[in-house]
């Protein structure tokens, strides 16, 4: 995890690549980095301590399913670890360069769980 | 007499002049327009050859996904699957690097990683439990090699529109 000046803020910014090069499935029991391990001991611990002020850098890891991705970011919406405003500033803080479709795609994942939820409470 | 004589001699070669200089004007001219329509010609078959790489890669991407959702023996990893969808959106920003006025087309590629790569570890693989997601797929592939960024440019002089952004 590296931190970043932002004026008078700090960022946290979360490396995808530092958690593995190669993206892996949806759930622990299916391998190794999974998404469901990612969401546990890297995103939700830094939501715990800075909230939803971090950058997340996807950029230097390869093969992203998509599992992966609804299961590490939609899921932080599920499991009401962030709530609907801080999956919208959320999903401003994707970093990804080297393929801009991987943030397009992680948004659609977050916007589709507040949706999910917002139906559930109906 | 030698009055006229000797304006017949200037205006002689004066004509000479303006002849030769009007010859290597249109000589000059004529080489420059070549030049850049060789340069032309070359940055469209650059452009060409980019747009057959990646549309190969879309091609690849299709039978590889269409194999590993059909066949549940069939010899592919997971991961290969992840890594066709990526090598697409690589060669696609490839051809864009020389095209800068080419968009990607985000959304669709986004849609086409979902369909692909959703669930693949664990749903099962087979005709009989993917038809639809097979189906949709191969809508999607199509569908994103008809996109404006894989359309070929004309190396004839008859410009394409798009040209002209």
């Amino acid at each position: 995890m590296v931190h970043s000046d932002r004026g008078a803020f700090t960022v946290k910014i979360i490396k995808i690549k530092d958690f593995a090069e190669f993206p892996g499935p949806r759930y622990r029991k299916l391998g190794p980095c999974s998404g469901e391990e990612f969401r546990d001991s890297v995103l939700e611990p830094a939501i715990r301590e800075s909230g939803v002020d971090i950058q997340i850098d996807l950029d230097g890891a390869f093969g992203y399913g998509s599992s992966f991705l609804e299961e590490a970011f939609g899921g932080l919406v599920r499991l009401k670890i962030i709530n609907a405003a801080q999956a919208k500033e959320l999903s401003t803080h994707i970093k990804s360069d080297d393929d801009p479709t991987l943030a397009e795609e992680v948004k659609s994942y977050l916007t589709d769980a507040i949706d999910g939820l917002e139906q559930k409470a109906r | 007499m030698i009055i006229e004589a000797s304006t017949l001699q200037t205006l002689d070669s004066l004509m000479r002049w303006l002849v030769a200089l009007t010859g290597w004007g249109m000589a000059l001219w004529g080489w420059r327009v070549r030049g850049r329509q060789s340069r032309e010609i070359a940055d469209h078959a650059e452009v060409n050859k980019a747009i057959d790489a990646a549309l190969e890669r879309i091609e690849r991407l299709e039978d590889i996904s269409i194999s590993f959702w059909k066949d549940p023996d069939a010899p592919i990893v997971p991961a290969q699957v992840g890594a066709a969808v990526d090598s697409c959106i690589f060669y696609t920003q490839q051809l864009i690097s020389l095209h800068p006025s080419r968009e990607l087309p985000s959304t669709l590629f986004v849609e086409v990683r979902k369909q692909i790569t959703t669930n693949m570890e664990h749903e099962a693989r087979g005709l009989d439990h993917q038809r639809t997601r097979i189906s949709r797929l191969v809508r999607m592939t199509g569908k994103l090699k008809r996109e404006p960024v894989y359309k070929k440019h004309s190396l004839t002089k008859k410009r394409n529109p798009d040209d002209l952004k």
